[in-house]
């Protein structure tokens, strides 16, 4: 602990001159220091390193890339702002491909807002121990435990014309139920319910963690004074989680255009149907290596994610945390 | 008096909690129906699943998970040597970059070192802004490296970002360092002390961060698909194998995704209370 005590102080610019404004002499470093900033730096310069590669380097590749268009008449690749130009002029039309997949994107939004919220009150009841909640957390885990191209398929397989649902449904009702990979509007809506269906295992996982660290004392405390469950939930247990929670809220509006959902396994690389979100689009246009215009939709909408992210963090970090 | 409050507490909390347990009973249900349904249909006679996808198989075709390893197969290569690719993509997707995490989480949250200071602020700024769109620029960078196509691009995993680097982060910062302290007298070394006290304290969050990064490895079939093409894992193989598969084909192809996902729940199985020791909490915060 002494050592971090004194390069903390070194580190600060008031510390560095004495009470009558003259330098202070720096203070040396003891071996054990000097081998303890040796062991930091044998750690972290392979991070640097990777992380210059292949994060810096790939991004400002990325920026790069965001800018070069192919000219039409000598069919060179020039310098240009006609990538951002086509993202302005597809997302003002909600028909083209591009803002078909915005729209999709904002929807599994909307949709991870709700996961949030349902996993953490499904983890409350967990943690209440609910009768049989050692076989639920291990049930709701399922689809998170098992790879999602064995349980995609089956699920397709399930509700796809002639399957057990269909042939249940024409036998005991007579109700012959439609294709739901036929149009645009049953796919999109059809994932989105397998999303959220399958999508609360880690964290849950996660929450039921956070909730269990909370000191049993404070909950014999809130009961012997009358706290309800609701209560219990929004006015002791939710604020004790809110990091976990916070960190949840955060993650998923800085994710928020990364959203590529179970597409690969539900469609494919089949453009018939309008399912796309915007990071699959680019998956797909990558795929079929084009580079140009997916790494313009990058930059384009991380720019577009920043402020929001921004503001996020900065409501969460209004909301005061209990410690304990 | 202690009787009277825990006769109480059960009349009162028991309805709303009878109430979510018949719903988690429903939905718990719906999820392992699927995994059921599969299991019976990768059983049947392939011409039966054709027909009929509600009896059950009359008789069981188990031999069919035998048939599935010789029948098996995306652009040539057969399911033992995807299943060969699924444990090397995995195991070293998950190794590479739970160690960067756990040694830079630890000297982050112990040492004050400037260096220190840095990396943590770089992993939470590069956690917190919003970068999408690299994957062009990603994989053009591994072509121009070697490692397109390559076992090696697993180096390029070394990260130590994201919510894995915030996990060890915050578990090590909340570690007591009077352990360290007591060994540095005793003439201990810092790796010493990082490899002999720390870690075997860690063994919880890193086994849930390794589990949880070793499940999404083996599922993921995205990755291979754009960054090892000739090398199809269970995942990739499979997702190839059945853009071509005819329904005849179906029966085994759920007897291999079944056997697929057998190595996980083993983990799982083992590992579950691990998982609960995943924290997030604190990090964020610096």
């Amino acid at each position: 602990m002494k050592q971090q005590e004194t390069i903390e102080v070194e580190g600060e610019v008031g510390a560095l001159l004495t009470k009558h404004g003259m330098p202070r002499k720096k203070k040396k470093m003891n071996e054990m220091e000097k081998k303890g900033l040796i062991f930091s730096i044998v750690v972290l310069v392979p991070v640097f390193i990777t992380f210059l590669v292949f994060w810096v380097g790939v991004n400002f590749q990325s920026i790069l890339l965001a800018f070069i268009a192919r000219d039409v008449e000598t069919g060179k690749e020039v310098f240009s702002l006609y990538n951002f130009e086509k993202i302005i002029i597809e997302l003002k039309n909600p028909n083209s491909a591009l803002g078909e997949a915005f729209i999709n994107t904002m929807k599994y939004f909307a949709l991870h807002l709700v996961k949030i919220f349902l996993s953490v009150i499904i983890a409350y009841f967990l943690y209440k121990k609910v009768p049989g909640h050692i076989f639920y957390k291990i049930l709701f885990y399922l689809p998170a435990m098992i790879p999602s191209m064995v349980y995609i398929t089956i699920f397709k397989e399930i509700i796809g014309v002639y399957g057990p649902i269909y042939t249940l449904l024409e036998s005991v009702f007579g109700y012959e139920m439609p294709a739901l990979f036929a149009s645009d509007a049953t796919a999109t809506n059809t994932i989105l319910f397998y999303v959220l269906w399958s999508g609360f295992g880690t964290s849950m996982l996660v929450y039921v963690g956070a909730m269990n660290r909370i000191p049993g004392e404070v909950i014999d405390a809130a009961y012997l004074d009358g706290c309800g469950m609701a209560r219990e939930f929004f006015q002791i247990v939710l604020p004790l989680i809110w990091e976990t929670f916070g960190t949840y809220f955060l993650l998923a509006f800085t994710t928020i255009f990364m959203e590529t959902g179970p597409l690969l396994y539900f469609v494919g690389f089949d453009r018939s149907l309008n399912t796309m979100t915007i990071n699959y689009w680019m998956f797909t246009q990558v795929y079929g290596n084009e580079y140009n215009m997916p790494s313009a939709i990058g930059l384009f909408f991380s720019v577009l994610t920043v402020p929001f992210v921004i503001v996020c963090r900065y409501l969460i970090s209004k909301i005061e945390t209990v410690t304990y | 008096m202690e009787k009277t409050v825990k006769i109480k507490k059960r009349k009162k909390v028991a309805i709303p909690l009878i109430i979510a347990s018949v719903i988690f009973c429903i939905y718990g249900v719906s999820l392992a129906v699927p995994i059921l349904w599969g299991f019976i249909m990768s059983l049947k006679e392939p011409f039966d699943y054709f027909y009929d996808q509600l009896s059950f198989p009359d008789p069981p075709h188990f031999e069919n998970y035998v048939r599935a390893f010789q029948e098996l197969s995306a652009e040539g290569t057969p399911l033992l040597l995807m299943l060969f690719n699924s444990i090397w993509y995995s195991v070293g997707g998950t190794i590479v970059p739970v160690f960067a995490c756990m040694t830079a989480g630890y000297v982050c949250a112990k040492y004050q070192y400037k260096i220190c200071r840095i990396w943590y602020w770089i992993a939470l700024v590069t956690m917190i802004i919003p970068v999408m769109g690299t994957m062009a620029s990603s994989l053009k960078l591994s072509m121009d490296l070697g490692f397109y196509d390559n076992p090696a691009t697993l180096v390029t995993g070394y990260m130590a970002t994201g919510s894995n680097f915030i996990i060890m982060y915050a578990f090590f910062k909340g570690v007591d360092w009077g352990y360290a302290e007591s060994a540095f007298i005793d003439g201990a070394g810092h790796a010493r002390v990082f490899f002999q006290i720390m870690l075997p304290q860690a063994t919880s969050p890193i086994i849930a961060v390794a589990l949880t990064v070793f499940i999404s490895k083996w599922g993921d079939s995205q990755g291979p698909i754009m960054y090892l093409p000739h090398w199809p894992t269970l995942a990739s193989g499979f997702f190839q194998f059945q853009q071509t598969a005819g329904k005849d084909q179906y029966p085994i192809m759920f007897a291999g995704l079944l056997m697929s996902a057998i190595p996980i729940i083993i983990l799982y199985i083992a590992f579950q209370d691990k998982l609960m020791s995943l924290n997030l909490g604190g990090g964020l915060k610096g």
